[in-house]
């Protein structure tokens, strides 16, 4: 069972500011995912965000006319979602579970809305998301490079 | 090696061709008596009417009965040398360049990073590692392929879980695939081990290897502790020519393996 202690010990949670942990427990629940289950789809409403404790899950997009292909994994100790900070706050990929997978799930609306009365707490939020996003997009352009292909 | 025939190749017979992945294959050759070579080391192969290649050698050091070639069939000379067959001769120059050094390691936490056909030079590494596990504390191999095809030595892999942690992942996943998608360095992230009692080796394609040992740096693993692999244009594999040079260095007599903190000034060096 994941406890308050545990989600604090998650990495995304290390150094914050204890008011600041607090609020962010006070709108996570755990969250259970089964192997094969999708647990995101694209287009639907992005009301959520999770920080991955057990399991993997795989980002995925789907293209007409072939099978399900998966961009990148996701794993324990990792940040899963953030559409649910830019307007239209819609999923933009599907997200399945590899293997039997826990999280805390943490509510969108709860977390913004705790954001717009704390200005430090959105801004040191909005930080650390960036900072996932920015090792994410460094990773993809890396993949796009293709080095291990042999065209020059 | 006697230094009077170090520029003349002796031939070497050929045991086998094997298959490796869609453009890779491994040379299975019988070396001559005494023949050694340390991990790390490549030898100079010669395919008749075509010419020379470096080649790094990926088969057991303790091994006196055997040595093996992983090659990708890129250029002339690899694809002349993908055409032979069991029993046809190989022209062979070497061992040459310096080894990983692997007694550095003794006592510590090991990182094998490698990156597609990378693996193939540091798969005597592993073997010698294998032989010797009780010397070493907990040993990672993190390996990353463009697709779960391209993955060299999969039976390997799958034996060697017994002896090391073995991570994989690939950038493009395929129908079927469940394990990791994603880049290399993000399995350095993953794994928890001690910065500061950690000694990296490091070898595939040089951008990977930088995207790596930013990673490992970041992480808290001193440039002292990481080493690297390279390849550049090597011919004479005797420091003379000048091919290979890289700054003060010749890749073939002062490398192809380097402690990054030394060829580090000399990477990323921009042509006019």
């Amino acid at each position: 069972m994941g406890t308050k202690q545990e989600m604090l010990g998650h990495p995304f949670m290390v150094g914050l500011a204890p008011e600041h942990q607090a609020a962010m427990v006070e709108c996570a629940r755990e969250a259970f995912i089964q192997k094969g289950t999708w647990l995101l789809r694209n287009g639907d409403l992005a009301d959520q965000f999770f920080l991955v404790q057990e399991g993997v899950l795989s980002i995925e997009l789907y293209v007409p006319n072939r099978a399900e292909h998966s961009i990148q994994t996701v794993h324990p100790g990792e940040l899963l979602g953030w559409d649910w900070m830019v307007p239209p706050y819609r999923w933009t990929f599907d997200v399945r579970a590899q293997e039997d997978c826990r999280a805390f799930a943490v509510d969108a609306r709860c977390i913004r809305g705790k954001g717009q009365v704390d200005h430090e707490f959105g801004y040191q939020l909005q930080n650390r998301i960036s900072q996932v996003m920015a090792r994410r997009v460094k990773a993809l352009r890396f993949q796009l490079l293709d080095v291990y292909s042999h065209e020059p | 090696m006697n230094p009077e025939s170090v520029l003349t190749p002796t031939l070497w017979k050929l045991l086998e061709v094997q298959e490796e992945t869609g453009d890779c294959f491994s040379l299975r050759l019988e070396p001559p008596e005494g023949y050694r070579f340390e991990p790390g080391q490549f030898n100079m192969l010669y395919a008749f009417g075509k010419g020379e290649a470096p080649i790094s050698i990926s088969s057991d050091p303790d091994r006196s009965d055997q040595l093996v070639h992983s090659i990708r069939a890129v250029g002339v000379v690899t694809q002349e040398l993908q055409r032979l067959r069991a029993g046809e001769q190989v022209g062979v120059r070497g061992p040459f360049g310096q080894p990983w050094p692997l007694e550095e390691a003794e006592g510590k936490e090991v990182l094998i990073i490698a990156g597609g056909i990378g693996l193939a030079p540091l798969r005597p590494l592993i073997y010698r590692i294998l032989a010797q596990r009780q010397r070493f504390k907990q040993v990672y191999l993190l390996y990353g392929a463009r697709t779960p095809k391209d993955l060299l030595y999969p039976d390997q892999l799958e034996l060697w879980q017994e002896g090391i942690e073995v991570r994989t992942t690939v950038d493009r996943s395929m129908a079927g695939w469940t394990g990791q998608v994603g880049v290399v360095p993000r399995l350095i992230t993953a794994e928890g081990f001690d910065p500061a009692n950690t000694l990296a080796f490091v070898c595939g394609p040089e951008v990977m290897m930088n995207f790596c040992v930013e990673e490992l740096q970041n992480r808290g693993v001193a440039g002292s502790s990481i080493f690297v692999s390279l390849e550049r244009n090597m011919k004479c594999a005797q420091g003379y020519c000048g091919h290979c040079q890289m700054g003060p260095y010749f890749i073939c007599r002062d490398g192809p393996v380097f402690r990054y903190e030394r060829i580090q000034p000399f990477l990323n060096i921009r042509g006019g």
